[in-house]
């Protein structure tokens, strides 16, 4: 009799843990990215707004932030599309130092013109295995709307990493695929025309 | 800048749009989809753009007289009127394009979203000084950009061919036939010709297209500094930007992005 007794309540006590289980996992899940996301923001608002240090000594702390927290390697395979097949080691070595150093060219002139605004980190879902959504607001100083921006963060190897920014729901990665798919296809369908215009960058 | 170059590229653009919209409405209408080999995608859209060329010429023009008028214009705009008089003419405008925009939510059978319009332009015009405060989206009722060209989306139509207007610039038959039938359907216009007061319509016109030009010329230097393909760039971006406005900015879609397991 006791021995039932406790098997019913172990029952319903793994019924409830079970049941409680999965939305706890979920976040978990979306906790760590978010956190990264927070934090990463934070500290780039936190010498942006510095006024103590000089503008070349900004642009390099913003660098170092961009490279160890965009996974540039996947963003410039992922921009680069269908061409990455038709290219060769050496052609592929060359596009993603050429890559690196012109998104991180792009984003340090970007974030230069800070002007206060505040990031708001409100949600985040998860997309896949290894990938999670965060969702943020970018608020003005002043008056003027808010903008939102997400976060595709994804998790290789116990480290979180950007793969892609989406403003207003415009995609910096598809855009620039896009844009390289365009250089590539007028100028013959040949990889080396996208790399000729990121030397010359 | 603004020479005779320009003048010839909008003459030109003149005579042949004519010549052009005809040919866009055939290709419309046999919903030509140009399937190359490989095309260039937005995403998971399929950018049509078989005009390219002639896109591109007018998207050069645009650009000429954007460095030569229209930011100067800007940058003056935004000297003279501070941001927060900014906002207030943008939400008066706004306020103003309710009865559109409470139409193409009715069309698209959003009626949550109907029903916030309704609230909006009550709230804002009584609350708001007449629309020049948006006091409701302070208290949560956020605005929605809606026309006639998401409606047409929402109902099924394809983009059609992407088109460069001259002065506009990105859009697609659908989305510019869109703008088209908002501004004849606009009954501010029906009311302001029936009292006799065009050039009031005029201005409300000109201001709209000057809050649209400062909303976005920071985004388009951008986009032009940050890119190698100016115009497809803006044509991707456009496309994108375009679909979000169709899913209401439903925060559920993101662009798909594969593993690269091999990496």
């Amino acid at each position: 009799m006791p021995a039932k007794r406790f098997a019913v309540i172990f029952v319903v006590f793994a019924l409830f843990s079970g049941l409680y289980a999965q939305p706890v996992q979920a976040g978990d899940k979306t906790a760590g990215a978010e956190a990264f996301v927070n934090g990463m923001a934070q500290r780039a608002i936190d010498f942006l707004g510095d006024e103590s240090i000089t503008h070349d000594q900004r642009q390099a702390k913003f660098k170092k932030l961009l490279k160890t927290s965009f996974d540039m390697k996947t963003i410039g395979r992922f921009a680069l599309g269908r061409y990455w097949r038709a290219s060769n080691e050496a052609e592929r070595k060359e596009y993603l130092k050429l890559f690196e150093t012109m998104v991180v060219e792009v984003y340090s002139n970007r974030f230069g013109e800070y002007k206060g605004q505040t990031v708001e980190v409100r949600s985040a879902r998860l997309d896949g295995e290894t990938d999670a959504i965060v969702t943020s607001y970018v608020l003005p100083v002043g008056s003027g709307s808010e903008i939102q921006v997400d976060w595709r963060v994804r998790r290789k190897g116990g480290q979180y990493k950007i793969i892609d920014v989406i403003v207003a729901g415009v995609s910096m990665s598809v855009t620039q695929r896009s844009d390289f798919a365009s250089v590539i296809q007028r100028g013959g369908g040949k990889v080396n025309v996208l790399l000729a215009h990121l030397r010359s960058e | 800048m603004f020479n005779n170059k320009a003048v010839a590229v909008l003459a030109d653009g003149k005579t042949s749009m004519i010549l052009v919209m005809s040919v866009l409405a055939c290709l419309f209408l046999v919903s030509c989809s140009s399937t190359s080999k490989d095309p260039i995608m937005a995403g998971d859209i399929i950018i049509n753009d078989p005009l390219e060329n002639h896109n591109r010429r007018v998207f050069a023009f645009n650009a000429a007289v954007d460095d030569a008028v229209i930011h100067p214009i800007v940058e003056g705009y935004r000297a003279v009127v501070p941001s927060p008089g900014r906002t207030g003419v943008r939400n008066f405008l706004r306020n103003l394009k309710s009865p559109v925009t409470l139409a193409n939510q009715v069309l698209q059978g959003d009626l949550p979203g109907a029903k916030d319009v309704v609230l909006r332009a009550v709230i804002n015009s009584l609350v708001g000084l007449g629309g020049l405060f948006d006091v409701a989206g302070a208290e949560g009722i956020e605005y929605e950009a809606e026309d006639f060209g998401q409606t047409l989306a929402v109902w099924g139509v394809d983009h059609g061919p992407y088109m460069v207007v001259p002065f506009l610039g990105p859009s697609s038959l659908r989305d510019y036939a869109g703008y088209a039938v908002d501004s004849f359907a606009d009954p501010v216009r029906w009311y302001l010709h029936n009292i006799d007061e065009e050039p009031l319509y005029y201005t409300k016109v000109g201001l709209e297209y000057l809050d649209l030009r400062e909303s976005l010329m920071d985004v388009l230097k951008d986009l032009e500094s940050s890119s190698i393909d100016y115009y497809a760039a803006v044509r991707a971006t456009y496309y994108q930007r375009r679909d979000a406005l169709v899913r209401d900015e439903d925060t559920d879609s993101a662009p798909a992005f594969p593993s690269y397991d091999d990496f």
